[in-house]
């Protein structure tokens, strides 16, 4: 009876130490920057809105983001917005490939985040971001929401 | 030519280039008009029939006597809808304070099933509260972005549960005379779009040059 407690217990330090390494900012995610994370603030009967960030990816290696979720956002997904001949077109991606060494900017009228919920996040508060890249690693990062024009 | 005549020349210039330079300082200046297309004469708009908020028409004669800019969307909108009412309302703001004539601002949708005269008005007061909210029959709806020039399609996900719509990003001017007279493309900028919605609601307005920094 003593060795699956032996086990247990090693499997439980094991998980705890995994998620204190993964609390630490350089790692496993070493080199990601987000910089000006933010969600748009909009009006109460909305049903949908956008978030947007800056991605620098200084990891050495490439990325790709493959999913995204927001804490207390039912559906979370990565859309992009494009512009031709003046007709706005918006399609969700199933991923965003980042090569090494080069930075992915999520903003209005491109890619961004499009998040949905009832009742949406308000003005003032803010939206914890997590970004699940393909070999596994997660970021999160917050989010304020706030109103912006361009 | 006389010799007095002759002699009277140069005095002549001088009193051009002063009228001139006089006049540049004195008299409002033309505006090169960057951020919009402009329509001259303008393109007088189709009879329609929206539907405001309280129910009651909005139609082709509720647009005479005042400048309007018309924008086109939907509320399911999270990106390019919100960030261009943003806009509208920051234009407004400075409009506002530099104290130039501020046109009204109407939020019309491509979306009637989804958008109900009360639903847009909410959304568009969000921005401003003066900014008016419109919808109307897709029929209607259909045929006046049709005349317009707007596009929109309705376009639905992968799994059929949702459905965005495709439409123009353009904010279109309309004159007191009800015609179309400016067409503002994409991307909307505030300081642009504020300095030449001022020039031409002033009659300053003057078609940038074509191969300009535009």
């Amino acid at each position: 009876m003593r060795s699956p407690v032996v086990f247990l217990a090693a499997l439980a330090a094991a998980v705890v130490l995994a998620a204190l390494a993964g609390c630490q900012p350089d790692s496993p995610t070493g080199g990601i920057g987000i910089e000006d994370p933010w969600v748009r603030a909009v009006p109460p009967s909305a049903s949908a809105t956008a978030g947007y960030f800056v991605l620098e990816n200084g990891s050495g290696e490439d990325l790709v983001l493959a999913a995204v979720t927001a804490a207390g956002i039912p559906r979370a997904e990565i859309h992009e917005t494009t512009m031709a001949d003046g007709v706005m077109r918006m399609r969700r991606l199933d991923s965003v490939t980042i090569p090494a060494g080069e930075t992915a900017t999520f903003a209005p009228g491109g890619r961004h985040l499009m998040l949905f919920a009832d009742p949406l996040p308000a003005a003032g508060s803010s939206v914890t971001v997590e970004l699940a890249f393909a070999d596994g690693r997660v970021l999160a990062f917050e989010a304020p929401v706030r109103r912006g024009a361009d | 030519m006389t010799r007095s005549s002759t002699r009277l020349l140069p005095a002549a210039a001088l009193a051009l280039v002063a009228g001139i330079v006089i006049g540049s300082l004195v008299l409002p200046r033309d505006v090169e008009v960057e951020s919009a297309t402009l329509l001259s004469p303008g393109r007088p708009l189709p009879a329609f029939e929206l539907v405001r908020e309280d129910a009651s028409p909005f139609t082709r004669a509720d647009f005479e006597g005042d400048w309007s800019l018309v924008f086109f969307g939907f509320t399911h909108c999270p990106d390019i809808c919100p960030a261009t009412l943003e806009t509208l309302a920051a234009v407004k703001r400075r409009l506002e304070r530099e104290g130039d004539p501020v046109p009204r601002v109407l939020f019309a949708s491509v979306d009637p099933e989804r958008d109900d005269p009360g639903t847009i008005a909410d959304y568009v007061r969000y921005f401003d509260p003066a900014f008016q909210g419109a919808t109307g029959t897709p029929e209607a709806i259909q045929e006046l972005t049709r005349k317009l020039g707007i596009i929109s399609a309705k376009v639905w996900n992968e799994d059929g549960s949702a459905y965005t719509v495709d439409h123009s990003a353009s904010v279109l001017l309309i004159g007191p005379d009800a015609s179309l007279r400016a067409v503002f493309g994409t991307p909307h900028r505030v300081e642009p779009m504020a300095r030449d919605l001022a020039a031409i609601l002033e009659g300053r307005a003057v078609p940038a040059p074509p191969g300009g920094t535009g």
